[in-house]
């Protein structure tokens, strides 16, 4: 698959996730505890060779726009941009010593389920956990903090998994 | 320069992450009105704090200001005492009234060097001729009387302590009014010695001791130190009563020098009188 499909794959997918982000996700009640965004599924997949300054560039625009479409201020702008500065470090940490071969998408197949679960797991967390944080805006309610963060986590985790797997295929040996 | 090239070439990603996360910050704050009231007040309590650190700072800065201005009060008031002042006669009758007429005048003053172990012990105090310091005031503190001035600079004066062999002051037991000769033997500088007091006076552990009429230097009745305990002379029939100081000399630090007005006039009468024998 040339370079000029995936990225006009990969830009239908940004505007899917958006259109979900905005118009689908606000008319389904998942509860207080189980906070549920789509569109950072496509920071974590993103290529892992990006540049990386340009990866906080995308993860701070994507974020913003959702922001502005949801009326959250900077939320989601914040958020994205702390979890993709941390992203190498999960990379480094439970990605494959082997390398990702082309294309160099993230995939569960190039990881193993388990480093897959973990890595998404930690970028998932770190997302949340900004989010937040900064939507509390105090750390008067602790304990409700972390129930949103784990739920919201877990969630976010299983719909991930569920779609990583039912979009993705093993990529052809090269 | 190429320091901060370098810098900035490798900590560039961490710079752009804290850009972004700042400007992001900023939208949250700037569209989200529960994240604006909460910055605001936080932002208000440490202004407050800050005002109030800032406030003790300087107070810390002015202290020695406002224990001076505090000592010159202190020393004002203590200058308006009733048993600083001596009741008028006029035609022969004493005035029951507020016409007195004042004698004791009080100056405040700071030690800056003292010694306490020495046989004679001196204080020098940071005031001297200048500030209207001479020899024979008396040296006070709140709690207690510490010395007399012995020797005056321009700016500077010496006052020997209680704790010199050569000092004497004439002091009473207050509940008996019984005088004798106040004395430092040396050693311990929390021990003076009450010398020739009448051998049949009772005293108890305790009592106070103040300074007697008899002294020129010191107003009557200012405390000296209590009793803790005592011994007869049998050779000479007079009672040493041991007591102990009132003024810490260890930790003396701001005293008052007692000026007696009409010292000079007591002085020239009680040498005239000498003279005539």
């Amino acid at each position: 698959m040339n370079k000029t499909v995936l990225d006009l794959k990969y830009a239908a997918a940004v505007l899917a996730a958006l259109f979900f982000e905005f118009f689908v996700l606000p008319r389904i009640q998942l509860g207080f505890y189980f906070s549920v965004h789509v569109y950072f599924y496509l920071l974590i997949h993103v290529s892992v060779n990006i540049e990386k300054h340009l990866a906080l560039l995308a993860a701070f625009t994507l974020g913003l726009i959702v922001d502005q479409g949801l009326n959250t201020g900077g939320l989601h702008a914040a958020s994205a941009v702390t979890a993709m500065y941390l992203r190498p470090i999960f990379i480094r940490a439970f990605g494959p010593r082997e390398g990702y071969g082309k294309p160099d998408y993230l995939t569960v197949f190039k990881f193993g389920f388990a480093n897959y679960l973990l890595y998404i797991l930690s970028m998932v967390f770190v997302h949340q956990f900004v989010l937040i944080v900064l939507e509390s805006f105090s750390v008067a309610g602790f304990t409700t903090i972390v129930l949103r963060v784990a739920g919201g986590t877990l969630a976010t985790v299983g719909l991930y998994v569920a779609l990583h797997l039912l979009t993705v295929r093993r990529a052809p040996a090269v | 320069m190429e320091s901060l090239s370098e810098f900035l070439k490798r900590y560039s990603r961490l710079l752009l992450y804290i850009f972004l996360f700042s400007i992001s910050l900023w939208l949250l704050i700037l569209q989200n009105r529960f994240q604006r009231v909460v910055v605001f007040n936080w932002l208000r309590s440490a202004e407050w704090a800050l005002m109030e650190r800032v406030a003790t700072l300087q107070s810390y800065f002015y202290l020695k200001q406002h224990n001076q201005a505090l000592a010159e009060e202190n020393a004002r008031l203590r200058s308006r005492l009733l048993a600083d002042r001596y009741r008028l006669y006029q035609g022969g009758q004493l005035r029951r009234d507020t016409v007195l007429r004042q004698v004791y005048y009080y100056y405040p003053a700071e030690v800056i060097h003292i010694t306490t172990d020495k046989q004679n012990n001196y204080m020098t105090l940071n005031v001297g001729s200048v500030q209207g310091v001479r020899p024979d005031m008396g040296v006070v503190t709140g709690d207690g009387i510490a010395g007399i001035v012995k020797m005056v600079s321009p700016r500077y004066s010496v006052a020997l302590t209680l704790l010199h062999s050569k000092a004497r002051i004439p002091a009473r037991i207050r509940r008996s009014a019984h005088f004798g000769t106040l004395e430092w033997t040396g050693g311990s500088p929390y021990r003076l010695v009450l010398n020739y007091v009448p051998s049949h006076v009772t005293y108890s552990a305790g009592d106070t001791v103040e300074v007697a009429h008899l002294s020129t230097v010191f107003p009557a009745g200012y405390p000296v130190g209590v009793i803790t305990g005592g011994s007869q002379n049998a050779e000479e029939g007079y009672l040493s009563l041991e007591l102990r100081p009132f003024v810490d000399f260890h930790s003396i630090r701001h005293v008052y020098l007692i000026d007696f007005a009409d010292r000079d006039e007591v002085n020239l009468l009680e040498k005239q009188a000498v003279g005539d024998e």
